[in-house]
């Protein structure tokens, strides 16, 4: 199994983690009375720091490849993609709750940055994958 | 890979690049008020993500890597798992419209209707394509 899977395989776990231990404050005070801000966050999570990047890392992994092309240009893209992927989804938890509560400057500037990380993540993840999947 | 799983995850990276991009264009629109994008196209995020991307990548996969039985012959189920691939990729488009307030919300219980048919199609194929190990006589159904 390569390096970056098993970044993007414990990465992963971290977020499945963190999403239900936030899904249990929010149904706890004080989260509670906000937890309508925080649930956007809870879904991102799971469905792409839990699901989409398991799927990320095993796709790296066991997708086929054509050679010395995939070889070279996988590594570059698939770390950009592992951290732009985390650090989008970690600048949305922390922007994201406040847009909905008390809106900032800073809150609103850190959620364009999420928004950029996260399609840049999928666009590297896009470039990899896409040549691998291949007919026989 | 087979080429039907090669058309299931290929447009599963489509849905997710499109969906990726009304995502980003939603999250800046609630942070900045940045008027290209429309509340109405959230349900088409939403739509795409769950169902056009993880759903239909998890298919294709599937596809290409579950036991293959003995005596299956794969001409027999290619029409069916062409039918599950344009049944959910019309039934996301079409649900996805159906929530836009401003087209009839008729689309959206079709095109559900048509995202559980290619499900149910799907797994009636993926059905007997789970085995134990020396197990291989079980017959695919469609």
């Amino acid at each position: 199994m390569p390096r970056l899977t098993r970044w993007f395989l414990r990465a992963a776990m971290v977020n499945l983690g963190l999403a239900f231990v936030l899904g249990l404050l929010t149904v706890l005070p004080p989260l509670a009375d906000e937890a309508a801000a925080w649930r956007p966050a809870y879904i991102h999570l799971i469905a792409l720091g839990w699901a989409t990047q398991m799927i990320f890392g095993v796709a790296y992994w066991m997708f086929p490849r054509r050679g010395p092309v995939d070889a070279q240009r996988a590594p570059r893209a698939g770390w950009l993609c592992f951290g732009a992927l985390n650090l989008g989804l970690l600048a949305r938890v922390a922007s994201e709750p406040l847009l909905a509560m008390r809106p900032t400057p800073a809150a609103q500037g850190l959620a364009v940055v999420a928004a950029v990380l996260q399609l840049t993540a999928v666009l590297a993840f896009t470039w990899i994958a896409w040549p691998r999947v291949l007919a026989r | 890979m087979p080429r039907v799983s090669v058309w299931y995850i290929r447009a599963a990276l489509v849905h997710l690049v499109s969906g990726a991009f009304l995502g980003a264009f939603y999250l800046t629109f609630k942070a900045v008020g940045w008027p290209g994008f429309a509340l109405s196209h959230l349900p088409v995020h939403q739509e795409q993500m769950l169902v056009g991307w993880l759903v239909q990548l998890v298919m294709g996969v599937a596809l290409w890597i579950l036991p293959r039985p003995a005596g299956w012959e794969p001409r027999r189920s290619a029409p069916a798992l062409w039918s599950v691939f344009v049944l959910l990729n019309a039934g996301v488009l079409v649900a996805a419209l159906g929530g836009d307030p401003a087209l009839p919300a008729s689309l959206a219980w079709i095109g559900r209707a048509a995202e559980a048919l290619a499900v149910v199609l799907f797994a009636l194929h993926a059905w007997n394509r789970q085995q134990p190990y020396r197990a291989r006589s079980r017959r695919v159904i469609v």
